[in-house]
Order: C-alpha cells, then structure tokens, then sequence
C-alpha cells in the first residue's frame, strides 16, 4: 500500500467511527460537547500512534501465540502514560473524560490497527497508520460533538450562542445515536458515490 | 522448551520495560507535595497562594487520618491570621474513608467542603452537600465532635433527637446517611486530636512563616 494511500485511508475511506464502525462507546459517550470529543480523539491518536510504533518495532521479537497479551501490555502502557501526563497537565480534561480515559486500553480500534497493520509493516508505515486512523477518529468525534453539542446545549465549543431553549435529547444517548447514524449514513453515502465515480472513470480509461 | 522459555522471556521484557517507562512518567508527574487541588482551596477560602506546614506527614489517628496541613497566605506570602486549613479523611463510610477540607479560624470552624468521597450519590451524598455541612461552621476545634444518633422516623431529612435539641457540642445526624455523617465527624475529631496535640508546633510554624 502506498504512504499516501495509507495516510488517506483512516481519514474517509476506512474512517474508523462511520465505516468500519469500531469505538462506538467512547464516540456516544463523550461526544456530549466538542472539546471533550476533540480531547478524546487526540487522546487515542496519541496512544495509537505511541502503539503502532512499538508494536511494529516488536514484531519479530514477540511470540505469534501470546501476541494479543503483548499487543494489550503495550497499549496498556502508553495508556497510563497518556492518564498520568493529563492528570498533571489537563487536570480538567482528565476529570471530563473520566472512566473513558483508561477504556482507550480496550478500545477496538488500537488492537485492530495493531492486529492488522503494526504487527505485519514497517515503522514508518505503522506510524503513519495510527496517525491517520487517529485523525479519522478525532475528525469523526469531534463533527458529532460538535452536531451534539449545537443542537443539545445551544453551545460551540463552550461558548454560549444564546439558544433560548436547546434540544437537551442532543445530549442524551438517544440524541447520540441520532447524530450517529445519519452521520454515518450520510459519509457512506459520500464514500459511495465518490468510489462508483472514481471505479467508471477507471473503466472508460481502460 | 526452547519456544516456551523465549515466549517467557519476551513477555518479562516488555513487562519490564513498560514498568521502568511508567515509573519514569510517575516520578515526572506525581505532586511533590499533598496540597490539596487549588480550585478546593479556592472554594473553601480565598487565598493568593497556599503554603504546607512541615509538622508530621501524614498522620493516622483513632477517628481518621490528617492528610495535609496548610495555611492560606496573602499576596506577601503573609499567612492570614490565626487560620489553619486541614485535609482531613475520616472513617466510617459507607464506602471507605471521606475526605473533609476544613479552615480553621480562631480555633472555631470557618468553612468546611468534602474533598473526595466514595459514598452512594443521593443517599450517603446528602450529608455532604454544603447545605448539610454548614451545620458544623462555627463549631469550635478544640473540643471534641460527637454525633446524634438519629430516630431514624423519616429517611433524607435531618433530624433532632428529641431532649437534645439545644445540646451544642452534638452534631445532627442525616437520616439514611448515618455512616457518611459518622465520617464528616470523624474527620473533624481527627482534626480536633491533632489540633489539641500539634498546637505548639503549629503556633511556632505560623510564626517562621511570618
């Protein structure tokens, strides 16, 4: 696969929240405002890319048959890693994110990316996966957070805008799964009809 | 054998190494001191800046243990008169120990807010909101904390025993919160023993800090 094709990938074509629909539960729970979204997803490029690497730098070195448990120990790590620094540095994040911070370590689309790409290329590309896997993931989070946070609490990115009386089940799980699945409804439409284009275009080349 | 003994060996390496990366970041990251967070201070008096005094560490006594012992200070570093802040957690919860940040004026209680706690949201957390605790300002350190026992004839309300009504040195229980109003008292009596037992040493501290 190609560095740019791999770069791309994670942002729309195999976006992680609207294709291939993995991380549902951190993408509903903290999408409630922008800034939460936007730290969670940053939180989870940071550990993806952290893991990718060391992952890919240990696959030769690590068992086929404990290699989930290595994959987990690893992940786990820089999961820590990233929950000591925000808890001394962002202390307000830290508390807004809660127990969703330290569920990074089950989240599937770390072991995914680990399973599927780190374990089987180079460095470089592994890095460069979990970049753009964790770009497609904070885009996706913070649209919804956005979306939910505009209609539910009549703010953007905690400013008020003086909606004098916000949709609040916008908020809620119910309002989440809405934004969700039109969301994803819409992007896979897009994907759709921008890979039928480009597959005609291929075919009247040939 | 040999495949076991290199899977093991493996394991025990990243093992290690994620141990030796973590402990690194901890000892980066971890607070020097055990002040308390500056927004609690904050809310419970205003201050330019907080300074620990250097007694004993924290300390484990009958009722709790005292976390922390602070003053608040102006903006020359001046500690505001006779004040004192303790953090202070106490036993008896429903769930584990409550911790209790408590300013301390003039020997009497000033203000009082729970720092942390574990117990049951709208049942244990009743006898911790402000509205509850502001039961205990004005209640003088250097004598002991006891708790009513409460008649236990209405839950979520407070309540009088009846006889002691205008007996000041009880504090009223919260009905449905006994335990974590057990608590909010012990940590005030473990204020109390330290307070009674440290007074010199922290008379002296107060003075260098001047």
């Amino acid at each position: 696969m190609k560095k740019r094709e791999i770069a791309l990938n994670g942002i729309l074509k195999s976006n992680p929240t609207f294709r291939l629909v993995l991380g549902t539960c951190p993408t509903l729970a903290v999408t409630t405002t922008a800034v939460n979204s936007l730290a969670m997803g940053l939180a989870v490029t940071f550990v993806l890319v952290c893991s990718n690497m060391m992952i890919s730098l240990l696959r030769k070195v690590i068992p086929d048959n404990v290699r989930i448990a290595a994959f987990i120990t690893v992940i786990a790590t820089f999961v820590t890693i990233l929950q000591m620094l925000m808890k001394s540095l962002l202390p307000d994040l830290y508390s807004a994110l809660g127990i969703f911070l330290p569920l990074i370590v089950v989240n599937c689309i770390i072991l995914g990316r680990a399973e599927a790409f780190a374990s089987k290329n180079g460095v470089a590309d592994s890095i460069t996966d979990g970049f753009s896997m964790g770009i497609g993931f904070t885009a996706s989070l913070t649209l919804i957070g956005v979306i939910r946070e505009l209609l539910g609490s009549g703010s953007f990115f905690s400013l008020s805008l003086g909606v004098r009386s916000p949709m609040s089940v916008f908020v809620l799980p119910a309002g989440g799964f809405f934004v969700y699945g039109i969301l994803m409804a819409v992007i896979n439409h897009i994907t759709y009809k921008s890979e039928k284009s480009r597959l005609l275009k291929k075919e009247r080349a040939e | 054998m040999n495949g076991v003994v290199k899977t093991v060996l493996v394991l025990t390496l990243i093992a290690f190494f994620a141990g030796l990366s973590l402990g690194l970041v901890y000892g980066l990251t971890a607070k020097s001191d055990s002040l308390p967070d500056k927004k609690a201070l904050v809310k419970l008096v205003e201050a330019s800046d907080y300074k620990e005094l250097k007694l004993n560490g924290e300390t484990k006594l009958e009722f709790g243990t005292i976390k922390c012992v602070c003053v608040p200070v102006d903006n020359n570093g001046v500690p505001i008169a006779d004040s004192v802040i303790f953090l202070s957690d106490g036993n008896g919860g429903f769930d584990g120990a409550v911790s209790m940040l408590v300013y301390i004026k003039n020997a009497k209680v000033e203000n009082i807010i729970c720092y942390e706690n574990s117990e049951t949201p709208g049942v244990g957390s009743n006898a911790l909101t402000d509205k509850y605790l502001k039961r205990y300002i004005g209640q003088d350190v250097s004598s002991d904390f006891e708790l009513k026992s409460s008649d236990n004839d209405y839950w979520s309300k407070p309540v009088k025993q009846s006889g002691h009504e205008d007996d000041a040195s009880q504090i009223e229980g919260y009905t449905g919160a006994t335990r974590t109003s057990t608590a909010v008292v012990n940590a005030l009596s473990a204020i109390h023993t330290y307070y009674v037992n440290n007074l010199s040493d922290l008379t002296e501290q107060l003075k260098e800090l001047k």
